[in-house]
């Protein structure tokens, strides 16, 4: 799996790549894109991002795999859907980032800004299937104790501050949802098996 | 008086509860009649749709199948008071309709647990709710507070305008301004409306979240706001809770009380701060109370 930075990629462009990707429901998109960079102006964590918005875009076209999928960019996106409203060619970008973010993640492609984001996503999951509904400090504490525990520690001050006014729920209360969603999740799991 | 099936989301339970409470305190007042879908699960929230979008769809749509439940026909309006919430169930509900294929998935997965989503939903925010449905003279004819001294930043955040609203502007939204007004209070210019008050970020990557926090912070101090006014408890949670983190990354101190917009309402209905969990907040919004007569 590639775990690489910033210019030494071993991938050479590949079709295929591009092909799978037009083949994902949504993934058509990138056919229309005319490469304006207005999602690159309008992303807020734009500077943070070793590849921009735009420039993934091209390189998905390109076909270069383990450049996009191994880029910091998929994982620096926040979810705010300014690009998403903005595309002159009314391309779906927030949707169409998170396909890579799940082809990434189950490709097992890593760097440091998604090893946290992916170890959230996965945590998150797992709790709503175990509670019905989200348990935050079960979730952080889980969170991080797959990350770094000493990161927890700068929390301190508000955990403090938030049981102090009631607003921590301590203990998981397993909701009376968690066995129905148990089963939706578990029927999405077996479909996603039987698919090709 | 309109029915809605109430949403009110996991973070209304614990670090949203002032939330929580400022609506209940308010609705019956203006008139909103909140029936609590029952047993509802999550919505999935952003998390989930990294991890994968047709089980986190399916997820979501268990609530709406709910909802459908408590009328025979036509559309059911579901009311959601975190902006999260809102946007996942909306986008479920509308991507369902552009895709039937994806539809025939959902109800695949929820047919596993009994349900069946049928189509039948509209969601709206509680923001859109308060605005919209509640008569402008039923509202003013109970306001007995004055809040003119008190100078507010009308906060939407993203996800209540994007990607898909049916009430106001994606970019820049004018009605929480006006509604702000019409509550009698001063609206500071706050062209950062709609920017990202950085989400989940707050637990992946914190130094970018303060900066982006620090970004709306100054913005409102800038233009002499007393408060910050949200609609959403994870954008009030991380603008309230890292003052002192998006200081530092601004060199500057702040110290801007962030209230959800039903508190703002229920001051100006005259109803006492400590019943609208006012005091609950980290940072203090005594001296923003203290210009209210």
């Amino acid at each position: 799996m590639a775990e690489v930075s910033k210019g030494i990629w071993r991938d050479t462009p590949d079709l295929g790549f591009l092909n799978e990707i037009l083949a994902m429901p949504g993934g058509e998109a990138v056919a229309a894109c005319i490469q304006c960079g207005t999602c690159s102006g309008t992303c807020p964590t734009a500077r943070e991002m070793d590849f921009t918005p735009r420039e993934i875009m091209a390189l998905v076209r390109a076909g270069y795999r383990d450049r996009a999928l191994s880029s910091n960019m998929i994982w620096m996106c926040a979810s705010c859907y300014a690009c998403y409203v903005k595309c002159p060619k009314e391309i779906k970008l927030t949707d169409f980032f998170y396909k890579l973010k799940q082809l990434a993640m189950r490709e097992g492609y890593a760097n440091p800004a998604s090893k946290r984001a992916q170890v959230l996503a996965r945590k998150f999951a797992g709790n709503i299937r175990w509670l019905g509904r989200s348990n935050e400090m079960w979730l952080l504490l889980k969170y991080f104790l797959s990350t770094n525990l000493f990161d927890a520690l700068k929390y301190t001050g508000m955990g403090l501050s938030l049981l102090r006014t009631g607003r921590l729920e301590l203990w998981p209360k397993k909701s009376k949802s968690a066995s129905d969603v148990g089963k939706i999740v578990d029927r999405c799991r077996e479909g996603a098996a039987m698919r090709p | 008086m309109t029915k809605y099936s109430y949403y009110p989301g996991c973070s209304l339970d614990a670090t949203g509860k002032p939330y929580r409470t400022s609506v209940a305190a308010t609705a019956p007042a203006l008139g909103v009649e909140l029936r609590e879908i029952e047993d509802w699960n999550c919505c999935g929230a952003t998390a989930y749709m990294s991890y994968d979008h047709v089980e986190a769809f399916s997820v979501a749509s268990r609530n709406l199948a709910l909802a459908e439940k408590t009328s025979e026909n036509g559309d059911v309006q579901i009311a959601a008071p975190c902006s999260a919430c809102f946007a996942v169930l909306n986008n479920a509900v509308h991507y369902m309709a552009e895709d039937p294929k994806l539809m025939e998935r959902v109800n695949d997965a929820l047919g596993a647990a009994g349900y069946r989503y049928a189509g039948r939903a509209k969601v709206r925010h509680l923001l859109d709710v308060y605005v919209n449905d509640v008569p402008e003279d039923l509202l003013t004819s109970k306001i007995v507070k004055d809040l003119g001294m008190v100078r507010l930043a009308p906060y939407y955040g993203c996800q209540i305008v994007r990607p898909k609203n049916d009430f106001d502007n994606y970019d820049q939204p004018t009605k929480f301004d006006g509604y702000l007004k019409l509550l009698g209070a001063q609206v500071a210019y706050y062209p950062v409306k709609t920017k990202c008050c950085a989400g989940t970020f707050i637990t992946t990557q914190p130094e970018i979240a303060a900066r982006m926090i620090g970004l709306l912070l100054k913005a409102a101090k800038d233009h002499g706001a007393d408060a910050i006014v949200t609609c959403c408890p994870l954008c009030q949670f991380n603008l309230d809770n890292f003052q002192k983190e998006a200081g530092d990354y601004y060199n500057e101190e702040f110290n801007i009380p962030v209230l959800y917009f039903t508190q703002v309402v229920g001051l100006a209905l005259g109803i006492p701060p400590g019943e609208l969990d006012v005091d609950k907040h980290r940072v203090s919004a005594d001296a923003m109370l203290a210009k209210i007569i």
